[in-house]
């Protein structure tokens, strides 16, 4: 007789590891950075350069530069790059974030010899039109107006705020009358300088084994007129020390809204640090899983949200701890005091064993799982180029994982699950008193 | 291609294994053959309230989440106006763990009273987040009654409105898992590092021994013809004017659906794609635009949605719209635009295919409409479209008095 009360023997978790990339160092200084894998006939090929919000010497211009890329070459149209790209069925984009750019294509491994000229005319030839930059910059505008209607939004831009400081990087806020202001002529300096091809990191992945030669032949030479390479700026810190004058308020009044977006956070220490992998599965204990202590207490105990989230957010020049949730309109201040209760728990008790080892196999089972395509091996791999990580991190995160005991866990719950350490900021329908 | 084989247990459950040994992981697909469409109209929203309750412990185990994270697993779940479907990822080493919970929560629940009242506030606030707290969360609240006016389409799958939810009861629940959850009614499909002998030796063995039944009859009432054009105006403190159109249109297994869904690409798929480049670039009438389909197992929508510039008329853009749609029922899209959409049709089922839990989903999903190999079927089917198929597509379903237009005005 079958008894269902009693779970099947546990087995083993194989050990699995990050495939090695090919790195090829090119011509024009480029890296090119190859894992191949034949699985699907696919590949996606990113062009990454120093030219984010950190390397702006405008607020904007980074994203603006970006996107500019896609509307318009020397010898295309903007039309002719979106039609050329969806007959071949590809996707091709260019984002900015805090500290890179991303060209980004995809597409079946069949049509890259087709693409790779068109990715190499809009990323060395953008022409910046003036009506194609007018419209572009009219459409961003508007949307931060759609999402600034989101208290989630909103909450997130003030913490960001509060954490680095208004006039950093990583905490500016959008100015839509900086980003009106901004001129084609400064997007194609901007381009000039910090899309130089001898500072790229270019990632290659899918079915690529006889591609690779192509790619590294379309990225190899630089182009005629040569590049202006200006020195990457030292890794100043993102923050800045904030004056009492220009601290903004941690109450985000929004009338009317039927939840409350609530963000905690504070500053954390990098991936390079010794702790790293440790801290990683405190974090994940804390509110990092569907069975963390923060899902238990507000979503599962009081159905206070539908859901509710702790992680690391590293960046290249800062790292943090990140809180959110989006909780019943009025339960904000009491969900922070719960929040604020599951630190010091962390702090006070050791974590059980059960839990602890539930936790431990989660987080390896989903590391495994995390690894199961080319493109999401890929981006695991770009985080070690990146953020300066040894060649081992994987395995050591793997191994530290395995060993990680309750007591060190708690001592570190003391030294940074510390709520007077937090920054808060709750976006929603009531004033409540400020912190 | 996607490689599998299939086998029925005694009491009706049908099972799919799709071999992969290139990963380490399995996945453990479990669709139900019950959507928002089955619900009854004065208890809309219960299909996905059930969902949630589906985690708060089952007859035999307590906790559903807490022993599949043990083995290093974890899973989630989605409902939809047509299934509801649950799915778990695990080292294969570890896949009969997937087996014991699965088979657990099909065989009977806890129905645990504190379960239920947690549940029905979790959910209010996901009614609140995901529909009522965000600009434009309301649309498809107000356009799904003005399309259908007779098929349970006519509700979100989040429900009518936020009491409906608030005033579930364990009566409901229990009968709504008798008439639903059951071998008979549900698909399970395993992928992943597994062998076909050895699922079907798990599958006996923990699917096996619960009860068989009736497998449940639909009859839905079929969504009368529309005969004239619906409009409706509403308005909301958003920043920009919104535009919604919703033309009925055949259902997934429909021998025409290719052709509409190619119709549906070259209107509105990106940023090559009609629409955008006629009324976002060249008149700038709009923010941003685009066409979809629901793709729904009863005959569904095709949804032209834009958002308008500011300064812009809601009569002007609409009119913009409507000349455009206009074109495809007077002339044939040019070749080399069908030769477009279908490159980005055959594009997006390669790397559909990339993921395993997709893989096993669609595997899933094709079995539900009656056969699993249309998973295989579908590049065939886009391929075979022909430009008169999509003029023809056009002329039956973009008219006017087949559409309901929705106005959402900023104010």
């Amino acid at each position: 007789m079958l008894d269902r009360t009693v779970a099947p023997p546990v087995q083993p978790l194989a050990r699995v590891t990050l495939p090695a990339a090919e790195v090829l160092s090119l011509p024009s200084g480029a890296r090119l950075h190859v894992l191949a894998n034949n699985a699907q006939p696919v590949v996606r090929l990113q062009l990454v350069f120093r030219a984010g919000k950190t390397a702006e010497p405008r607020p904007g211009l980074a994203s603006l530069t970006a996107r500019m890329l896609l509307e318009g070459t020397t010898t295309r149209t903007a039309r002719q790059i979106a039609d050329e790209v969806a007959f071949y069925g590809a996707s091709l984009e260019c984002d900015a974030g805090f500290d890179r750019s991303t060209l980004t294509l995809y597409c079946l491994t069949r049509h890259l010899p087709a693409l790779l000229p068109l990715v190499s005319d809009v990323l060395t030839n953008p022409a910046f039109p003036e009506a194609e930059l007018e419209q572009l910059k009219t459409r961003t505008i508007q949307n931060v107006r759609v999402e600034r209607q989101k208290t989630s939004f909103l909450a997130s831009e003030r913490f960001n705020e509060l954490l680095f400081g208004s006039h950093t990087p990583y905490g500016q806020p959008f100015d839509s009358d900086a980003y009106q202001a901004l001129t084609a002529a400064e997007a194609q300096q901007f381009h000039h300088t910090a899309y130089a091809l001898s500072n790229a990191e270019i990632f290659l992945c899918g079915d690529v084994a006889a591609e690779q030669a192509l790619v590294a032949h379309a990225f190899s030479v630089v182009p005629a007129g040569g590049e202006t390479v200006v020195p990457v700026p030292a890794a100043s810190a993102a923050t800045e020390a904030e004056t009492a004058v220009d601290v903004p308020s941690n109450r985000v009044v929004v009338a009317g809204s039927l939840q409350a977006s609530v963000r905690m956070g504070r500053d954390w220490p990098a991936p390079t640090h010794p702790d790293t992998h440790r801290l990683k599965l405190l974090v994940n204990v804390f509110g990092g899983y569907f069975g963390s202590r923060l899902m238990r207490n507000i979503r599962e105990d009081k159905g206070l949200t539908y859901g509710i989230y702790a992680s690391v957010a590293p960046r290249e020049r800062s790292t943090n701890l990140i809180i959110g949730t989006d909780v019943k309109g009025e339960s904000a201040d009491f969900t922070v005091r719960e929040i604020e209760m599951e630190m010091r728990r962390l702090q006070e008790e050791l974590i059980p064993a059960d839990e602890l080892e539930t936790v431990k196999n989660y987080l390896l089972g989903k590391f495994a799982n995390e690894l199961s395509t080319v493109f999401e091996q890929c981006d695991k791999y770009k985080t070690l180029v990146f953020m300066n990580l040894p060649s081992d991190y994987y395995t050591e995160f793997v191994q530290q994982t395995e060993a990680a005991d309750a007591e060190t866990l708690q001592k570190l719950a003391q030294q940074y699950l510390t709520p007077a350490a937090m920054k808060v900021v709750i976006a929603g329908p009531v004033e409540g008193p400020a912190d | 291609m996607i490689s599998f084989q299939e086998f029925t247990l005694d009491n009706g459950l049908r099972c799919i294994v799709h071999e992969d040994f290139s990963t380490p992981m399995a996945v453990l697909n479990v669709m139900y053959d019950v959507g928002s469409r089955d619900e009854d109209a004065e208890h809309t929203g219960f299909a996905h309230l059930f969902e949630h309750l589906m985690f708060s412990g089952s007859v035999n185990i307590p906790s559903y989440d807490e022993p599949l994270q043990r083995v290093g697993g974890e899973n989630n779940a989605f409902t939809s106006s047509d299934v509801t479907n649950y799915y778990l990822s695990l080292p294969a080493a570890n896949l009969e763990t997937g087996f014991w919970l699965e088979s657990d929560r099909m065989l009977n629940l806890a129905f645990s009273e504190n379960g239920l009242e947690v549940q029905r506030k979790v959910v209010v606030e996901e009614f609140k987040q995901s529909y009522l707290n965000q600009p434009y969360g309301d649309v498809w609240l107000k356009l799904k009654p003005l399309a259908y006016q007779t098929h349970p389409y006519q509700w979100n799958t989040i429900g009518k409105e936020i009491s409906h939810i608030e005033n579930a009861v364990m009566d409901d629940v229990r009968g709504f898992f008798r008439k639903h959850y059951a071998p008979q009614n549900a698909i399970l499909v395993v992928a992943g590092a597994v062998s076909e002998a050895e699922v079907r030796r798990l599958a006996e063995k923990w699917f096996g021994p619960i009860p068989g039944g009736p497998a449940y009859q639909r009859q839905l009432p079929t969504e009368p013809a529309q005969q004239e054009p619906r409009h409706l105006r509403t308005s909301a403190p958003v920043p920009l004017s919104a535009l919604y159109k919703a033309y009925h249109m055949p259902a997934r297994s429909d021998e025409g659906y290719h052709a509409v869904d190619l119709l549906s690409d070259v209107l509105g798929r990106g940023k090559s794609a009609r629409l955008h480049q006629r009324l976002v670039k060249e008149l700038a009438l709009f923010n941003n635009i685009s066409a979809s389909l629901t793709g729904s197992l009863d005959p569904g929508l095709l949804v032209i949605s834009g958002k308008l510039n500011a300064g812009v008329a809601l009569e002007a853009a609409d009119a913009a719209v409507e000349a455009i749609v206009a074109e495809f029922t007077a002339q044939d899209v040019d070749a080399q635009e069908l030769e477009k959409v279908k490159n980005q049709a055959e594009s997006s089922l390669v790397f559909g295919e990339i993921d395993l839990l997709n893989r096993a989903l669609n595997l899933a999903y094709s079995k539900l409409q009656g056969d699993a190999h249309l998973v295989n079927d579908e590049s065939r089917r886009i391929q075979a479209v022909t430009v008169a198929d999509v003029r023809t597509a056009a002329e039956s379903i973009l008219r006017p008095e087949n559409c309901s237009t929705l106005y959402y005005e900023a104010v």
